[in-house]
C-alpha cells in the first residue's frame, strides 16, 4: 500500500512539473510575441529570450515573424502617365510587422497582410504614376529619368495607411520592371525597326560622303605635291642655269673680245641651214678671203 | 556460449546487485556525475575552416561571429548553434532558371532582352540569418528595379555597346547601397551583364545596322588606302622631277664647264699666235658653213642692185629639194 502511495505521488508530480512547464516561453531571435489570455490579447510585446505566462490554459502565445518580408507582385499592372501613356508596371515591396496588436485584429496572418498591401500599393503606384509623363521614367538624358523620386514617392503614399490602419511597416516599395502592354508591342518593335533602317541608311550615306571626302583631298593633296615639286625643280634648274652663266661670264671676262669672236663664229653654224642663201658681194672681205686666201 | 560463460554472467549480475544494495547511495551519485559529464562534453563543437557560427542563448543570438575552431556551449534546449559557409561566393542571375532573358526598356523607348549575373556572399552572419525572410530576393529584387532604372537612363545603342560597363559598375553600386538601406546581410560582389539583346522580331533590323556600319568602314577603309598608295605616288614622281631637274642642272653646269675649259685652251692657244689663230678658227668655220647653204656672189658695181625677184625664183626651184 505503502508503494502505490509513493508512485501515485510521483506520477503527480511529474504531471505538476509538465502543467508548470507551459508557463514558460521562448521567443526565437526572428520573433516577437504576445499573449492572449482566455482568447483576450494582452499589451505586452515579448521580444526574442525566454519569457514567464499562466500556465495553460490561460494564457497561449502568438507568435510573429519579424523578419524583412517581401511582398512581390509577380504580375504588372497597367497604369496611365500623367501624358496618358499606358505602361505596365510590376513593383515589390519591403516591409515588416510594426504593431503586433493591430497587424492581429486587422490582418490576422500574412495572407491577409499581402491582400491589404496590392490594394494600398497599386491605388499608391496609380495615383503617382498619373502625376508624371512617360519622359520621367524612360529618357535617353538620364538625368531627367525620376524613377527614384517616384519610388519615395509612391513609398510615402503607403506607409501611412499601412501602419495605422494595419499596423504594418512599409520600408520600401520600388518598381522592379515596367513594360509596354503587350498590345503596344508590335507597333513598338515596328517604330524600332523603322528607327534602326533609318539609322543603316544614315550610315551608308556617311560612308559614301567621307569616301567622297577622302578622294576629293587624295586629288587636292596630290596635285599640291607635284606642283609643289615642279617649282621645286625649276629653282634647281635656275640655279644651274645661274651657274653656268657665271661660268660662262668668267670665261667672257678672260678675253671679251675673242670671245665674242668665237661665239659668232658657232652663232653662224645655228643660223645657217642648207636651207640659206648667203649672198656675197665679190667686193667682201669674206669673199676675198675665199678668193685670194688673204683679205 | 559455453555453460561456464553463462554461470559467469548470472555471477556478474548477482556481484552487480549485492554492491547496488550495499552502496546505494555512492553508486547513485556516480551515475549522476557520468550523466552530467555528458551532457557537458555534448556542449563542445567545432565550427569547420570556411565557416561561422552564431550562437543562440534561449533563442536570443547573442553572437553571430563564431571562428572556426574548439567551442563549448551549453547543453542543447539552452544553447544553439547555428554554422554556415560565410566566404563562399554564391551565384544567381536575374532571368533565373526558365527564362533566357528579362525585357527591359530602354531611354528611347526600344525593347531589350537582357540578364544579369550576379556575385554576392554573405556579408554581416547576424543580419544574414534573423533579419528577413530571404536576402536572396530581397537581393534580385533590388537588383532588378535598379537595372531597370539603368536601361532607363540610356538609348539602346549605348545599352548595346559603350553603355554596358558603365550600368554593370552602377547596378552594383545602387544594388549595395539599397541593400545597405536595408541592412542586410549580403555584399554583392559583381553584376556582369551576361546578355544584351535587341528582340528577337527586330533582331535582323539591328544586324543590318551592324551591317552598314562595317560596310562604311570598309569604305572608308578603302577610300584611306587609295589616299595613301596615290600620296606615295605623287611623292615618288616628285622626287624623280626633282632628281630631273638636278640632273639637268648638273649637265647645265658640266656643259658650261666643259665650254669654258675648251675656251681658255682654245684662247691660250690664240695668245701665242693670234692672227693665224683667228684665221684658222675662222677659216674653218666658213668652210663648214659655206658647205652647207648656198651662195650668190654679185657684184653691185658691175651689176646694180640685186634682184630679189632672182633670189626668189631660185628658191622656189630649190626648194622640193
Amino acid at each position: 500500500m505503502k508503494r502505490w502511495q509513493k508512485l501515485t505521488f510521483l506520477l503527480l508530480l511529474l504531471i505538476a512539473l509538465v502543467w508548470l512547464s507551459t508557463a514558460i516561453f521562448i521567443v526565437q531571435a526572428t520573433e516577437t510575441a504576445i499573449l492572449t489570455r482566455f482568447s483576450r490579447p494582452l499589451p505586452t510585446v515579448f521580444q526574442p529570450g525566454p519569457h514567464f505566462k499562466l500556465p495553460w490554459p490561460v494564457d497561449s502565445v502568438i507568435r510573429f515573424d519579424q523578419r524583412l518580408l517581401v511582398f512581390n507582385f509577380n504580375s504588372a499592372t497597367e497604369f496611365l502617365t500623367q501624358d496618358k501613356k499606358n505602361i505596365l508596371i510590376n513593383s515589390f515591396a519591403v516591409w515588416k510587422i510594426d504593431d503586433q496588436h493591430k497587424f492581429l485584429a486587422t490582418v490576422r496572418n500574412r495572407q491577409g497582410a499581402e491582400a491589404r498591401l496590392l490594394d494600398i500599393i497599386t491605388a499608391a503606384v496609380g495615383e503617382v504614376v498619373g502625376k508624371y509623363a512617360l519622359t520621367a521614367f524612360i529618357n535617353p538624358a538620364g538625368e531627367q529619368v525620376r524613377l527614384a523620386e517616384i519610388n519615395q514617392q509612391i513609398t510615402d503614399a503607403c506607409t501611412g495607411v499601412a501602419r495605422e490602419n494595419y499596423g504594418l511597416n512599409i520600408i520600401d516599395v520600388r518598381i522592379n520592371s515596367f513594360n509596354f502592354p503587350p498590345q503596344n508591342r508590335a507597333s513598338v518593335i515596328k517604330r524600332m525597326q523603322a528607327e534602326r533602317d533609318r539609322i543603316a541608311t544614315q550610315y551608308r550615306a556617311e560612308g559614301d560622303e567621307e569616301a567622297l571626302k577622302i578622294q576629293a583631298s587624295t586629288e587636292l593633296e596630290t596635285r599640291k605635291i607635284l606642283a609643289e615639286a615642279n617649282r621645286e625643280a625649276e629653282i634647281i634648274r635656275g640655279r644651274g642655269e645661274a651657274e653656268a652663266i657665271k661660268i660662262y661670264g668668267a670665261a667672257y671676262r678672260a678675253d671679251p673680245e675673242f670671245y665674242r669672236f668665237l661665239r659668232t663664229l658657232e652663232a653662224y653654224n645655228k643660223i645657217i641651214d642648207p636651207n640659206t642663201t648667203i649672198i656675197l658681194r665679190s667686193d667682201s672681205e669674206l669673199w676675198k678671203m675665199i678668193d685670194r686666201g688673204a683679205p | 556460449m559455453s555453460r561456464d560463460d553463462v554461470s559467469l554472467d548470472v555471477q556478474l549480475i548477482q556481484r552487480a546487485v549485492r554492491l547496488w544494495r550495499r552502496r546505494r547511495k555512492s553508486v547513485a551519485l556516480a551515475l549522476i556525475a557520468l550523466a552530467l559529464l555528458l551532457t557537458l562534453l555534448s556542449g563542445v563543437y567545432t565550427v569547420p575552416v570556411n565557416q561561422t557560427g552564431a550562437l543562440f542563448f534561449l533563442g536570443r543570438l547573442v553572437d553571430d561571429n563564431i571562428e572556426p575552431g574548439i567551442h563549448f556551449k551549453l547543453p542543447a534546449p539552452l544553447q544553439r548553434v547555428q554554422l554556415m559557409n560565410t566566404s563562399e561566393v554564391r551565384r544567381t542571375n536575374l532571368a533565373g532558371q526558365w527564362r533566357e532573358t528579362v525585357s527591359m526598356i530602354t531611354g528611347d523607348e526600344n525593347i531589350i532582352e537582357l540578364d544579369v549575373a550576379l556575385q554576392y556572399k554573405i556579408g554581416n552572419f547576424g543580419p544574414f540569418l534573423i533579419g528577413a525572410e530571404s536576402w536572396e530576393e530581397v537581393m534580385r529584387l533590388v537588383v532588378t528595379s535598379s537595372m531597370t532604372e539603368l536601361t532607363a537612363r540610356m538609348p539602346v545603342d549605348e545599352i548595346l555597346t559603350t553603355g554596358k560597363s558603365k550600368i554593370q559598375i552602377d547596378l552594383r553600386t545602387l544594388a549595395q547601397h539599397k541593400l545597405d538601406e536595408y541592412t542586410s546581410g549580403l555584399t554583392v560582389l559583381s553584376t556582369t551583364i551576361v546578355a544584351v539583346k535587341p528582340p528577337r522580331e527586330a533582331a535582323a533590323s539591328f544586324r543590318r545596322v551592324a551591317d552598314a556600319k562595317s560596310e562604311k568602314a570598309k569604305k572608308v577603309n578603302v577610300a584611306q588606302a587609295e589616299y595613301r598608295r596615290n600620296l606615295a605616288q605623287a611623292r615618288g614622281e616628285a622626287e624623280r622631277l626633282q632628281r630631273d631637274a638636278e640632273s639637268a642642272s648638273e649637265e647645265r653646269i658640266k656643259k658650261a664647264q666643259g665650254d669654258a675649259d675648251r675656251y681658255m685652251s682654245i684662247l691660250a692657244e690664240y695668245r701665242q699666235a693670234r692672227e693665224v689663230t683667228r684665221l684658222n678658227l675662222y677659216m674653218k668655220r666658213m668652210e663648214e658653213v659655206i658647205n652647207k647653204a648656198r651662195v650668190v656672189l654679185f657684184n653691185p658695181r658691175e651689176q646694180g642692185p640685186l634682184d630679189l625677184n632672182l633670189l626668189k625664183a631660185k628658191n622656189k626651184k630649190d626648194s622640193p629639194k
